[in-house]
């Protein structure tokens, strides 16, 4: 029998179990059957990212599929229910691929980097948020139908929400396809650090879209567009971060330079601990992780190693059950309803994002014809702020439903193709390895 | 304020952990071992958990429950994966006899007193029969872990190590097979439906044990790969049975004895390299396991813990004594008439906590939060006690080395 054939008669396995578990459970409890909804995502996932990778894409797509076809809105072996439990193990997932993010930025490769960075950056934002909202502005009121957007400004003001989410682009992917294809080169260097720092920026300027939004649509609301209590939420949530992601790597540090023992419980905990408590604080675990990663590595790089080591071992499970998950919450049946408009939003955001990084490189003198592929993924926080413009735009249900429905439909486009065209960019660079 | 007294707990946690003196073996190697193992984990687990200083949130331990099923899972993996036949047949008449007369005693005389101190406690409720089941299943056999003894390391303490390790891990088989066997029966209303239940979990077991087999062999050695599918196949097998309402442990359990007696080179070094996760399952279960509890468990359940630690502290050594003088030596296999080492039994098993927390898992019911708590006090109750009195006893006869088992 093929490998194929028996891969697929696995998948099967796995989520004949899980279908026949839950006809079974008369009662499900949610909680308890998540137990089984992990089991399901590793194994399933696992399966489904060997059997693509036979067709040369990368796995997280094919983690990303098996979460599609068996989530809540494919096959139903994993419900709506277990995926609202599994929030924990998601925040895990994201503490420990920005602990492998944070493991990858040398500050010496940075600052000399630093000029090639800020202008790929820069011309990426402005082309992005130039285009998608031209385009958006012009196109919304006649491809969406039967939705009424209002008055010029409110339309503009949506299109800027769209244009914020479509800048983003996803660590959690890149860092996946980096780790799968052991890339290292320009390319890769490169479109980590900008998908890096494009999410430290995209926060501070999403939230400040945020805020004008507000005042836009609420003629009521007394605060001026920008106000201070915005701007100083901001510089809480990330100094806060930052300071926090200091204090995890001083203790990582401190851990690895004089016990150096028990560094899988060490990163365990940490992951976790960094999941729990951001969420009490409100704080980033992505920043946290990704500050805690970068200062082990450029203060105790020689110790920094077993750390590293051990996190790439957990990056499998955890980066299969990341995108398993990120899959599962997928909603096709929005691709459905608005796939005109998605398909306009996601050609537009491809069209900015290659015509900035090109810019961006040419102006600082880097040539790299595949560059620009890197940052079409998008995944978690992408979804994540659809939901914060959907909330932004909750006083106008029509129009939140309908706008919340299109970034769905293009993250979902975006979340699928883009690992694949990272890889398709890593192989035409050679930066690949060949055992990878 | 609460999340930064978290952050200040996990700080001050963390740098005690990583003092040095603290991971010199030689100085209290025992200590390192029972705090590194599950007990201090557990410790920490109540100090952070809702009844004492309530600094982990009630969310964070709702949704720590899938975690809890998968360390359920690689633990009754780990205990499964003992029962190769190959290795079964190696095992002599002597650890057999005192797999025999464990389970005989604890079913005659712990499991019927355990179950008169449970009535007091509970009264006027009858106790249920899952708790009765769990509390003598608990009580049988003992921790495996002899290297933290420091007694004279001859021939004949090394062999009767080897003893109390085997002995131990076959009375845990026993253990999560009794509790298995009566979740399925006490689940289900007809024999049909227990049939039925029993199939589902051995179909579950094997399909899983084939998965990873298949797994494996593609896996070419990559670790990240092998942790990947076997932290799939242990929260398939314990998660489904966790499903329906039947011991995570035992269809766990079931899966890793599948697993052990599958033919496949890829499977023996992959048990190895999943037994370096040891340490990080053990700590992460005893922290959920002490999270969950409810320590207010009053007179009657503080009398139940005395009463547990009590009988392990009268029985086990008996046990293991008794048990050794009725089998005849093999030649070349004698071993030592008196030696701190018998006195190690009286260590609860690992197994005991993860019994405890499968039930409150399966049944969040208050009466079982307290039943777990006095799981956990008594065990640990009987650590100190046995780490005690062994290096007592190891003090009494000038022993200088830890046996190496």
């Amino acid at each position: 029998m093929s490998r194929a054939v028996r891969l697929i008669l696995s998948i099967a396995a796995v989520i004949l179990i899980a279908l026949l578990a839950h006809r079974q459970a008369e009662a499900s409890d949610g909680l308890l059957a998540s137990g089984a909804a992990i089991g399901t995502l590793l194994l399933g996932a696992w399966f489904t990212g060997r059997l693509v990778a036979l067709i040369t894409l990368p796995k997280i797509t094919g983690y990303l599929i098996f979460g599609l076809f068996a989530g809540p809105y494919g096959l139903k072996a994993i419900t709506h229910e277990q995926l609202d439990y599994l929030r924990l193990i998601n925040d895990f997932a994201i503490s420990l691929i920005a602990l492998t993010a944070g493991g990858e930025i040398h500050l010496a490769l940075l600052r000399k980097s630093a000029r090639t960075i800020s202008a790929i950056l820069v011309m990426q934002i402005v082309a992005v948020m130039t285009g998608v909202v031209a385009v958006a502005y012009l196109t919304l009121p006649h491809l969406v139908t039967g939705v009424d957007f209002g008055s010029n400004a409110q339309l503009l003001i949506i299109a800027l929400l769209v244009a914020s989410v479509c800048c983003l682009s996803s660590p959690a992917a890149v860092i996946a396809v980096l780790t799968e294809t052991r890339a290292e080169g320009p390319v890769a260097g490169m479109t980590l650090a900008v998908t890096v720092c494009k999410d430290l920026v995209l926060i501070v300027i999403f939230a400040v879209v945020v805020s004008v939004a507000t005042g836009v649509i609420d003629p009521e609301s007394t605060r001026s567009l920008v106000s201070a209590s915005t701007l100083k939420t901001i510089a809480v949530h990330l100094l806060g971060s930052l300071a926090m992601g200091a204090g995890v790597g001083f203790v990582l540090a401190v851990w690895l330079r004089r016990v150096r023992v028990q560094i899988p419980l060490l990163v365990v905990f940490t992951c976790f601990g960094i999941a729990v408590v951001s969420e009490s604080l409100h704080l980033e675990p992505l920043l946290v992780a990704l500050t805690a990663g970068m200062l082990v590595l450029n203060a105790r790089e020689h110790d920094a190693e077993a750390l590293f080591d051990t996190v790439e071992e957990l990056s499998v499970p955890v980066t299969c059950i990341f995108f398993a998950l990120a899959g599962a919450k997928i909603n096709p049946e929005a691709l459905a309803v608005t796939w005109p408009m998605a398909l306009v939003l996601v050609g537009t955001r491809t069209a900015t994002i290659w015509g900035g990084t090109t810019a961006g490189a040419r102006l600082t003198g880097l040539r790299s014809n595949w560059l620009p592929l890197g940052y079409l993924p998008q995944a978690g926080v992408s979804i994540a702020l659809a939901y914060a413009v959907k909330e932004t735009l909750s006083g106008l249900p029509d129009i939140s439903d309908a706008v919340f429905t299109l970034l769905l439909a293009a993250i979902t486009c975006n979340e699928i193709a883009g690992p694949a065209l990272l890889k398709l960019a890593l192989v035409r660079s050679g930066e690949t390895q060949k055992d990878a | 304020m609460q999340a930064f007294l978290v952050i200040l707990t996990l700080a001050a946690l963390a740098l005690v952990a990583a003092s040095p003196r603290r991971f010199r073996p030689t100085r209290s190697r025992s200590a390192v071992n029972t705090f590194i193992a599950v007990w201090g984990s557990v410790v920490v687990g109540i100090l952070l958990g809702p009844t004492v200083t309530a600094l982990i949130p009630a969310q964070p331990i709702t949704y720590a429950k899938p975690l809890a099923v998968l360390g359920l899972g690689w633990i009754g993996v780990m205990v499964g994966a003992q029962a190769r036949t190959s290795l079964l047949r190696l095992v002599s008449l002597r650890i057999w006899t005192i797999v025999a007369l464990d389970t005989l005693i604890t079913a005659m005389v712990i499991a019927p007193l355990a179950y008169l101190a449970l009535s007091k406690w509970l009264a006027p409720e009858r106790p249920p029969s899952a708790v009765v089941a769990l509390i003598a299943a608990a009580a049988l056999g003992w921790a495996m872990e002899t290297r933290s003894a420091r007694v004279a390391s001859t021939a004949e303490a090394h062999r009767l190590a080897i003893v109390i390790r085997a002995s131990g891990g076959l009375l845990a088989i026993v253990a999560i097979l009794a509790v298995g066997v009566a979740s399925i029966i006490s689940t289900t209303a007809t024999p049909l439906a227990t049939a039925v239940s029993g199939a589902t979990v051995l179909v579950v077991a094997a399909t899983a044990a084939l998965l990873l087999k298949f797994a494996i062999s593609i896996t070419s050695g990559k670790r990240g790969d092998q942790l990947c599918v076997f932290l799939g196949v242990v929260g398939l097998a314990a998660g489904t049975a966790a499903e329906i309402h039947l011991s995570p442990l035992f269809a766990a359990l079931l899966t890793g004895v599948a697993i052990a007696n599958l033919p496949g080179k890829g499977l023996r070094s992959f048990e190895a390299f999943i037994l370096r996760g040891e340490h990080v399952v053990a700590a992460l279960f005893g922290l959920t396991a002490g999270i969950l509890i409810d320590i207010r468990i009053g007179f009657g359940g503080l009398a139940l813990v005395f009463l547990l630690t009590a009988m392990r502290l009268l029985l086990k050594p008996v046990t293991l004594s008794l048990a050794i003088r009725f089998s005849d030596d093999a030649p070349g296999q004698r071993l030592p008439a008196s030696s701190p080492l018998y006195l190690a039994p009286i260590r609860v098993s690992p197994v005991a906590i993860a019994l405890g927390v499968s039930l409150v898992l399966l049944d969040p019911s208050a009466t079982n939060n307290r039943v777990l708590a006095v799981l956990l006090i008594s065990g640990l109750l009987a650590e100190v006690v046995s780490i005690t009195l062994t290096a007592l006893g190891a003090r009494r006869v000038g022993a200088s080395k830890a046996v190496a088992a």
